[in-house]
C-alpha cells in the first residue's frame, strides 16, 4: 500500500461511525465500501475492524444484533447509537481541524 | 478451498475461550470475501490466500487476556526483585557468619574457656547454614510457581548445582573432621560458590554459541 495506511487506520473509529450513519451494516460490507470508496487503495484487516467494533460497542457508540443473510448464514449487524452520532460529529470536527492544520503545515508558501 | 478456509479460521481460534461470537463473525466475513473473490474470477488458491491475509493479526482480538497477564507480570516483577534482594542478604549474612565463626573460639580460648568458644563457633555455623537453607528454599518455591516445564538445559543445570552443593558439604565435613581445622575449612563454601558461578558461565557461553549457530 503506497498511501499512508497508518494515518487512515488511526481514524478507524470515525470511518466506521460514518458508514453506520448511513444505515446498519456488517463487517465485510463496511470493509467492502471502504475499499470501493478508496478505489481499492485502502482496506482494513478483519482483526483491526473487530477490535474497533468491540471498542465502539464497549463505549456505547454502536450496538450489535444477529441477523440472517440471504444465504442462511448468521451475520452480526451493527447500528449506531445516539452517543455514537455525537462521537461522529466530534471526530469529524477534530478531523477538519487536523486537516486544516496539516494543510497549512505542509504547504510551501506562507 | 472453502472448507479449508473454515478449518483455517477454526484453527485460528482454537483454544480461545469466549470468542465464539467473534469467530463466527470473522468466519462469515472471510467466507463472504472468498466468495466475492471467486466471483471476480480469482482461482480458488489465490482467493484462499487473499481471504486469509485479509484477517490480519488476530492476537489484537484475543489479546485482552494476554495483556492483562503481562500487566500482572509487571506488577509481580518488583516483588520477585525484592525477594532476590532478600535472598542475597540472607546469603551474605550466612557467609559473614562462616567467616567470623572462629572469633569466639579464639577469644574464649585466650580466657581458658575453649569449650564454650567451640560451642559459639558451632552455633554461628548452624545459624549460617540455616540462613543458606532458608534462602535456597525460597528459590525452590519460585521455581514451583513457574508452570513451564524445565528445558533439558535447565534440568542439567539443576543437577550440576545439586551435585556441587552436596560435594561441597561432604568435602567440608571430611576436611573438618580429619584436620580439625574448623577455623579455615569453611573456605570450601565460597570455593563451591565460585565453582558453580564458573560452571554457569561456561554453560551460558555454550548455549549462546549454540543459538548463534
Amino acid at each position: 500500500m503506497s498511501i499512508a495506511g497508518d494515518l487512515i487506520r488511526g481514524h478507524t473509529d470515525a470511518i466506521i461511525l460514518a458508514r453506520l450513519l448511513r444505515g446498519d451494516s456488517y463487517g465485510y460490507e463496511i470493509n467492502k465500501t471502504i475499499s470501493t470508496i478508496s478505489s481499492g487503495r485502502f482496506e482494513l484487516k478483519e482483526a483491526t475492524l473487530y477490535t474497533a467494533f468491540k471498542r465502539l460497542e464497549e463505549s456505547g457508540c454502536i450496538a450489535s444484533y444477529w441477523g440472517d443473510s440471504g444465504a442462511g448464514a448468521r451475520r452480526r449487524y451493527y447500528t449506531i447509537t445516539a452517543a455514537g452520532k455525537d462521537a461522529y460529529h466530534r471526530l469529524m470536527t477534530e478531523w477538519l481541524e487536523t486537516k486544516e492544520i496539516m494543510d497549512k503545515l505542509l504547504r510551501m508558501e506562507e | 478451498m472453502r472448507e479449508q478456509l473454515i478449518q483455517y479460521v477454526n484453527l485460528l481460534f482454537a483454544g480461545a475461550q469466549g470468542c465464539e461470537d467473534i469467530k463466527q463473525e470473522i468466519l462469515q466475513n472471510t467466507l463472504d470475501r472468498y466468495d466475492d473473490l471467486i466471483a471476480e474470477g480469482k482461482v480458488p488458491e489465490a482467493a484462499y490466500r487473499l481471504a486469509i491475509s485479509g484477517i490480519g493479526d488476530i492476537s489484537e482480538i484475543l489479546g485482552t487476556q494476554r495483556i492483562s497477564h503481562s500487566v500482572n507480570a509487571h506488577i509481580q516483577e518488583p516483588e520477585t526483585k525484592e525477594e532476590q534482594q532478600k535472598q542475597k542478604k540472607l546469603r551474605a549474612t550466612a557467609i559473614a557468619l562462616y567467616i567470623l565463626c572462629p572469633i569466639p573460639l579464639f577469644l574464649l580460648s585466650e580466657l581458658g574457656a575453649a569449650t564454650i568458644g567451640l560451642c559459639g563457633l558451632l552455633l554461628m555455623v548452624a545459624i549460617a547454614t540455616a540462613l543458606i537453607i532458608m534462602s535456597s528454599k525460597k528459590e525452590n518455591e519460585e521455581e514451583k510457581q513457574e508452570p513451564s516445564p524445565m528445558t533439558p538445559q535447565q534440568s542439567l543445570r539443576k543437577t550440576i548445582k545439586n551435585t556441587i552443593n552436596v560435594a561441597g558439604l561432604v568435602i567440608y565435613l571430611l576436611l573438618s573432621f580429619t584436620t580439625h581445622a574448623w577455623y579455615i575449612t569453611w573456605l570450601v563454601f565460597p570455593i563451591e560458590a565460585a565453582i558453580w558461578e564458573l560452571t554457569k558461565a561456561i554453560l551460558d557461553l555454550k548455549e549462546a554459541t549454540k543459538h548463534e549457530n
